[in-house]
């Protein structure tokens, strides 16, 4: 059997000061990690409204991750703490209404810590991937089978431009 | 309209009939907010008096089965104004004032409730045996212990039947923003209609603003023209907000919303 | 839609006995699809039956109206590629539909819809292919309910001409008139109904019905309406009502509706989905100014549109009286009392 193994896509939201800082000093002391997070860097982990969550889940995301700063270390003060309020209801919630457990991640992760982000980033998309790709709160256009490949073989065109890779840059 | 079935009156409407129009002829109040007999059988509805003889029309019965402190943000412009709060409805209006869509002054709370529960605030209470229960708590734990999958199951079949009217959004005095997120179109969160996966966004995204304001009024499912079940999507966030911060919305006045603070010790352990 | 309303007289009313339902249903299910009210618990809707499913006729109406089968509250339009522009319809097929059950009201409904979708210079293809495969079969009320007050607009609960078959119960059978030859094709084989039968059902028309709220003089409301539109009274009748959109969601008439395009990484839909003029986008401009700010203008619009646009639109009045909206209403507000109150302060 020489099936392709599912890739799943997570979207990581990243507070600017230290969890985005994190994964940029993975990248700079050449950490590797699994290309499947796309960075969303956000001014603090409190500013990740539960909405964005679901609309990345709902656009398609296999997994969601959201990380902050270590608690009294919020460049903010206190933003983290709010947030450790707010997902804690959200994550329990969507639990609840039957979303598997790990669709959704939370953590810390301070400026210095560039191994431990390449080590939790392996590990949630390992989780991720053993929870095959996401279905239950993903909103499908059901776009027929053409339109698709056209959209596809053009994206692929376009994909012929010189991009930049490494961490962050977004192709599947 | 038919004529009504004449009935005994009971205390405690009594009472509240002699207040509100009371509180009207003496000009304490400019409007009282109250249940009447609505138009279909086992019906009651909104009345606003605003003259003392209009008192009459006053009841208070199981069949009242709207929060009534939805109003106030809109009436208390036009004067001071008495409402007939049910036990939880008080709770909503905690969190009205605490959130300053009104003030404690605009305000006279006739609140009925059970012998020996008084509300956490009132201008005046009558005691009523009108017993407004549910059984939200226990049908939560009995979902709680049922399998993730057979949960989803419960949840997808409630969202089928959600028609987006936003009758929920509009019975609930919490929600009260001038735009809410389902109506803004740069960006659109949500799209219109009753696609499945934007209607189950819709309903989290609101549990989720009601989150530690909710006074359990029920006023959200007994709007509902499906009969989706969202008392007990309020119900678990409510729960847990229990049990993960020891808050209860809109019983202690001082007592600021859940999501609008936070103790050093919170529980992490959900957290890498 | 059907080929000809014009009723044939040679076509003959039939009889189908209440027990044979279920089989005459199985049958028209042979030869697409049938939509009736099926139970959802504490109400009906209309839904597609299947194969041995019953059908529920304990309710006066379903709860939503039938305009849900012609005019769906998702309808794809089309899909599109942003880049180049191309769009690709996928029409569904065309099968044949039947809608069983469907009461004089919401037969009231299809009309008015059928003249706004169908008629003029622009014609919904969307609408009319839904509506053109589609046979309508009607149901009679033997009872109003508490919140019907069809008898304001001459609705005959026991007579549906524009359907293509009407049932009435009478006794232990249905009686049914036939209006179409479509129609006549689906019951050919049914016994003919006899004299015995006929008496029976005038009986059942000559007995009086029984309405909660008596009929208000219309004309004198719509004569005057558009007169009232700085009326005070919109603040006061209007005072209760939430802004939600249940009732124009319900009603058999209302016909609002928003397109709007949904787009994933370059390829996608263009949808219309219901509206409704009690929500507050609903005449928001781009300025940000809202002619309708708040609810009494809103009401005042749904009023005048139902009662005298639409009767200068499309010549007739876009209220059914099946009273859903009443009953859907959180805070029940009652268009009947409405009416009453427009009728009592009518400037002659």
């Amino acid at each position: 059997m020489s099936e392709q193994e599912f890739e799943p896509k997570i979207v990581a939201f990243l507070c600017n000061w230290c969890s985005y800082a994190g994964a940029d000093l993975a990248g700079i002391s050449r950490y590797q990690y699994p290309p499947n997070v796309r960075v969303i860097r956000v001014p603090c982990s409190g500013r990740v409204d539960p909405l964005y969550i679901l609309k990345a889940l709902q656009n398609g995301a296999d997994g969601v991750l959201v990380s902050g700063c270590h608690p009294g270390d919020c460049h903010y003060l206190e933003g983290n703490y709010f947030a450790r309020r707010k997902f804690a209801v959200l994550k329990s919630l969507l639990e609840f209404l039957g979303l598997e457990e790990g669709r959704v991640q939370f953590s810390w992760v301070s400026a210095a810590e560039g191994e431990r982000f390449s080590e939790l980033i392996q590990e949630v998309t390992e989780s991720v991937r053993k929870l095959g790709p996401a279905s239950k709160l993903v909103k499908t256009l059901n776009i027929p089978e053409e339109l698709l490949r056209e959209a596809m073989e053009i994206e692929a065109g376009l994909q012929k431009e010189p991009v930049c890779s490494g961490p962050g840059s977004d192709h599947s | 309209m038919k004529k009504a079935v004449k009935r005994e009156m009971n205390d405690w409407e009594k009472e509240l009939r002699r207040v509100a129009a009371d509180l009207l002829s003496s000009g304490k109040v400019a409007v009282v907010l109250g249940y009447g007999r609505g138009t279909l059988p086992g019906r009651a509805r909104p009345v606003f008096l605003t003259k003392a003889e209009e008192a009459e029309a006053l009841i208070y019965n199981e069949q009242c089965r709207n929060n009534l402190t939805v109003y106030l943000p809109r009436l208390v412009a036009k004067g001071k104004v008495a409402v007939v709060c049910r036990p939880d409805d008080v709770r909503s209006l905690v969190g009205l004032i605490q959130e300053k869509q009104i003030e404690r002054e605009q305000v006279h709370v006739i609140a009925l409730a059970p012998e020996g529960s008084p509300p956490p605030l009132y201008d005046t209470l009558i005691k009523t045996e009108v017993t407004l229960e549910n059984q939200n708590q226990e049908r939560l734990e009995a979902l709680a212990k049922k399998t993730p999958e057979e949960r989803w199951q419960w949840f997808e079949g409630e969202m089928a039947k959600c028609i987006r009217c936003y009758a929920c959004r509009n019975a609930c005095p919490m929600c009260y923003c001038s735009e809410c997120f389902v109506e803004r179109s740069v960006p659109r969160w949500v799209g219109e209609g009753a696609d499945r996966s934007d209607t189950m966004i819709f309903h989290i995204v609101r549990a989720m603003h009601a989150a530690g304001r909710c006074g359990e009024c029920g006023a959200c499912a007994e709007a509902c023209p499906m009969g989706v079940d969202l008392a007990l999507i309020n119900q678990k966030i409510n729960s847990d907000l229990l049990r993960l911060f020891a808050h209860k919305a809109g019983v202690d006045p001082q007592a600021p919303p859940a999501l609008a603070t936070f103790d050093p010790k919170d529980d992490n352990d959900f957290i890498k | 839609m059907t080929e000809s309303r014009i009723v044939l007289m040679t076509m003959k009313d039939r009889i189908l006995p209440k027990a044979d339902l279920p089989r005459f249903l199985d049958k028209l299910l042979e030869g697409g699809r049938v939509i009736t009210p099926v139970d959802q618990g504490d109400f009906s809707l209309y839904r597609p039956l299947a194969k041995g499913e019953q059908v529920c006729l304990d309710y006066i109406r379903p709860a939503c109206s039938a305009k849900e089968v012609f005019f769906p509250q998702n309808e794809t339009l089309f899909y599109f590629l942003e880049r180049t522009q191309k769009g690709l319809e996928h029409p569904e097929a065309n099968e044949r539909t039947v809608v069983f059950g469907v009461p004089a009201c919401d037969l009231r409904g299809i009309e008015a819809q059928d003249r706004l979708f169908e008629s003029g210079a622009f014609q919904d293809s969307y609408y009319m292919k839904r509506r053109r495969s589609a046979l309508l079969i009607g149901l009679g009320c033997l009872e109003p309910g508490a919140s019907c007050f069809c008898h304001y607009f001459d609705i005959d609960r026991l007579a549906g001409p524009s359907a293509d078959l009407f049932f009435v119960p009478v006794g232990e059978s249905f009686y049914i008139s036939v209006h179409t030859a479509e129609g006549e094709r689906l019951v050919g084989d049914l016994p003919v109904a006899t004299e015995d039968h006929r008496a029976a059902l005038e009986q059942l028309r000559a007995r009086p019905a029984k309405f909660s709220t008596e009929k208000v003089p219309l004309d004198s409301i719509v004569r005057g309406l558009k007169e009232r539109f700085e009326d005070p009274l919109w603040e006061a009748v209007a005072a209760k009502c939430l802004g939600c959109a249940a009732c124009t969601f319900v009603c058999p008439t209302c016909h609002c509706f928003d397109i709007t395009d949904e787009t994933l990484r370059g390829v996608g839909r263009r949808v219309r989905t219901w509206d409704s003029c009690a929500l507050p986008k609903f005449t928001l401009h781009a300025s940000g100014h809202n002619p309708r700010m708040a609810t009494p203008q809103r009401m005042r619009q749904r009023i005048l549109h139902k009662f005298s646009y639409y009767e200068d639109n499309q010549g007739m009045i876009s209220c059914t009286g099946c009273g859903r909206c009443i009953e859907v209403c959180p805070v029940n507000m009652d268009i009947r009392e409405i009416l009453a109150e427009l009728a009592a302060t009518a400037v002659e």
